[in-house]
């Protein structure tokens, strides 16, 4: 091997001190004499590493292993002659009570425990608070959250004319007999308050203390009676079972924790925006098909025919067949073609929910 | 010996030098790539991005010829952080479904709010102290590590009690709760064996606070002065209330000019005050016989800051630019009669949606390292012979952790 001695500078990990050293290689070791050509340390070769990073200049700082001790070396030939013997000059230097094994437990652990966080906990812990609030505190959520949701979904101009909700009196009239006919044989958590909101969306929904609010659209896009009072029924079906509250609790704690995970960078509130609209899709189908039965199940003890309902979602069905895949995955409503077959099964019995008149009279309650 | 200061006369032989700032590397090349890399991972990689970006800043700082070593690992940051998740995910939970079925119940909504504050003050302050404890131990100087000692626990409650008596005295006191978290960290950091010491009057302090406060206060008060001239409308007067808003109403022109002025004065004599308190504090901190003065200016940090915000300003108008040209040639293919001036509502939007997102990039190259550089470069420091007698402290760095959570950052 080549006999040079290098300067250098030394710091022997004891102290903060530096001096003026000498260099040499011999034997796969690195010796390092002071200046009267006293033996300070002798590195192996194979435990030099290089730490922080390189100057502009090509001034490295070498370690012995994790050590203390440093070396800082200016002269380019040593460096150069440092970059052709060490062989792990430039690997990272673990510390000793940081391994991978623990870094892949740890990693393998959270995923795991956020799985079981959002897929078991969560639920879980939702229909365990629904389970313990009083009727009493879930209606007043329920009027708040309606309050805004009427004032952020109705027509800008209905509201300017103060006719966000829609209450005509004869329509009025023959909604509310038609709450109070399918509400007899249910178990509300509060009295049912069903409001015509003065929007054109095709929709209606279920807010807690058995709040529920459908659109002028939906008034408008039904033929029959008996599928409105069946939707009716079907928000009945999620008031009675308490999901509105369950899923307002879920929603609000899944979305903080996703924001969380994927740090601060406001781009990503969108990929949880996305996610979160994935597990809303989890959340509600299995409440919707509970739904589904119950409504229909109310449908049947007010002696009202089933069959229009399988009419109403075949014709959904039609337009869905319209939104790209991607949307149906989204979508938190089960196949609306399933629905359909699933009613059609049923027996045809039933009558009808309203006299013609009294039909007349809801489809123009917004009037 | 390597080449220090001048010995000065004056000062009782104490030998003098500067903290130098000599970056090596490309930091815009190395925030590129920290970008992209984020963009990829899902943000994943950020843990690993802010190691290498302190890993630079470390290195370009040095004190008598050699360089700070930062030691930490992103490996490190990530665990800190699923501790932390671990941690929050219940307590979000708990406070996300009490405000679900608060909302209509505005008592119990304020105290829920209330609880929420108050844990959300003893997380920051937690977390600070937590982090700075991990940055000093992972960071060495020719081979021998710094360290923070002391308790979170002791931490927060000085920072609950002086808190609690900023807010009573109107902010008066804030000189005070800084004096006291200062003396409390710097009386518990050590480098090597040698511990640090800081102790001076919050007094000297007030009347650069005061610069920050009197602004505060006048606005507070003439928002609270507004609201009190609501109040005394009687509440069946709706036709005196209605008046009294359509004047504010017109007057919102002044009103807007007055908050912009007010919030940019807010921003400089903050920065101001800053510096002030920051060469205080270096006066006061001693390391043995070693002694240290600032002269660090707020106006060339402030003349950074309006750099970047110029920088990110034609950053938004060249992007809109390129974009609209972009746009306006692909659907000039297609269609005749495009037009481009409608096009750049759009395409402004979305530089200035990139801009934003870029904004840490701009800040850290612009901002941060100028910084950096002037604190550096105006810290005089005497007495530097003595830190050739500092030793490697004989405990090992894990005695000084509280277990798991304390052997990493815990800040996200």
């Amino acid at each position: 091997l080549t006999a040079a001695l290098y300067p250098a500078r030394f710091s022997d990990g004891r102290t903060a001190a530096i001096r003026l050293v000498r260099a040499a290689f011999a034997d796969d070791r690195l010796s390092i004499v002071d200046e009267s050509g006293g033996l300070l340390d002798a590195w192996p070769l194979a435990e030099i590493r290089a730490v922080g990073l390189a100057d502009s200049d090509g001034t490295l700082r070498l370690s012995r292993a994790a050590g203390d001790a440093r070396l800082t070396v200016t002269n380019a030939d040593f460096a150069a002659q440092l970059r052709r013997l060490c062989p792990n000059l430039h690997r990272p230097i673990a510390p000793p009570h940081v391994r991978w094994r623990r870094i892949a437990l740890w990693t393998g652990g959270t995923i795991a425990s956020l799985a079981v966080f959002f897929f078991v906990i969560v639920p879980i812990f939702a229909r365990e608070v629904v389970r313990l609030t009083p009727p009493a505190v879930e209606a007043r959520a329920g009027a708040w959250m309606s309050d805004y949701v009427i004032n952020l979904m109705a027509d800008t101009e209905a509201k300017r004319q103060g006719k966000a909700v829609c209450q005509r009196a004869d329509g009025q009239a023959v909604l509310e007999r038609l709450v109070f006919t399918l509400t007899t044989h249910a178990a509300l958590p509060a009295p049912a308050v069903v409001q015509v909101v003065n929007s054109p969306i095709i929709n209606a929904f279920a807010l807690p203390g058995a709040r529920i609010l459908i659109f002028r659209g939906l008034l408008e896009a039904a033929v029959h009676p008996n599928e409105v009072a069946g939707v009716l029924a079907h928000e009945l079906g999620h008031a009675e079972l308490r999901h509105p509250l369950q899923i307002a609790i879920e929603q609000s704690s899944g979305a903080f924790v996703i924001g969380l995970l994927f740090g601060d960078a406001v781009g990503f509130s969108v990929m949880g925006m996305t996610v979160s609209a994935l597990l809303r899709g989890y959340y509600s189908r299995s409440m919707e098909t509970e739904a589904d039965d119950r409504g229909l199940a109310l449908m049947r003890a007010s002696d009202f025919a089933v069959e229009p309902l399988a009419h109403f979602f075949t014709r959904l069905a039609q337009r869905e067949k319209t939104l790209p895949g991607l949307f149906s995955v989204l979508s938190t409503h089960p196949d609306s073609g399933d629905r359909a077959a699933r009613i059609r099964a049923m027996p045809r019995e039933g009558s009808r929910a309203m006299s013609n008149a009294d039909w007349q009279a809801l489809s123009s309650i917004c009037r | 010996m390597v080449a220090r200061g001048d010995e000065s006369p004056g000062s009782g032989g104490l030998m003098h030098a500067t903290l130098e700032y000599r970056p090596s590397g490309s930091l815009a090349k190395l925030l590129l790539r920290n970008a992209a890399l984020n963009l990829i991972t899902l943000t994943i990689y950020r843990f690993w991005a802010k190691t290498r970006v302190r890993q630079y800043f470390w290195h370009a700082v040095r004190l008598d010829g050699e360089p700070l070593e930062y030691t930490g690992l992103g490996r490190e940051l990530l665990i800190g952080f699923l501790i932390v998740l671990a941690v929050l995910a219940p307590a979000t939970l708990v406070w996300s479904t009490a405000q679900t079925l608060l909302h209509a119940d505005p008592i119990g909504l304020g105290i829920a709010q209330f609880i929420y504050f108050l844990a959300v003050y003893v997380l920051i302050h937690a977390a600070t102290f937590r982090a700075r404890r991990y940055r000093l131990a992972r960071t060495r100087w020719r081979g021998i590590r710094a360290g923070q000692d002391g308790s979170t626990w002791r931490y927060i409650r000085l920072c609950l009690l002086w808190g609690l008596a900023s807010m009573v005295t109107l902010g008066l006191a804030y000189p005070w709760m800084r004096i006291a978290q200062q003396r409390y960290l710097m009386n518990n950091t050590r480098f090597g064996d040698r511990p640090f010491s800081f102790d001076a009057p919050a007094l000297p302090l007030l009347g650069s606070w005061l610069i920050v406060l009197m602004p505060t206060l006048l606005f507070y008060a003439s928002l609270a002065g507004f609201f009190w001239g609501f109040w005394a409308i009687t509440p069946e007067d709706t036709e005196a209330s209605k008046k009294y808003f359509a004047e504010a109403f017109s007057r919102r022109g002044g009103f807007l000019a007055a908050s912009a002025v007010f919030l940019v004065a807010l921003g400089v004599s903050w920065l101001w005050y800053r510096l002030a308190e920051f060469r205080y504090f270096a006066a006061h901190t001693r390391l043995g016989a070693i002694s240290v003065v600032s002269y660090a200016r707020a106006w060339p940090i402030l003349g950074r800051v309006i750099l970047c915000l110029v920088v990110l300003a034609g950053f938004v108008l060249l992007m809109s630019i390129l974009l609209t040209l972009g746009i306006w040639l692909v659907l000039s293919a297609f269609r005749d009669n495009v037009d481009a001036v409608a096009i750049l509502p759009l395409t402004l939007l979305l530089a200035g949606l990139i801009a934003f997102l870029l904004r840490r990039f701009w800040w850290t190259l612009i901002v941060t390292t100028g910084i950096a550089r002037h604190v550096c470069e105006t810290l005089e420091i005497s007495g530097i012979e003595e830190l050739d007698s500092i030793s490697q402290t004989v405990t090992p760095e894990q005695k000084y952790g509280e277990g798991l959570a304390d052997s990493f950052e815990v800040a996200g």
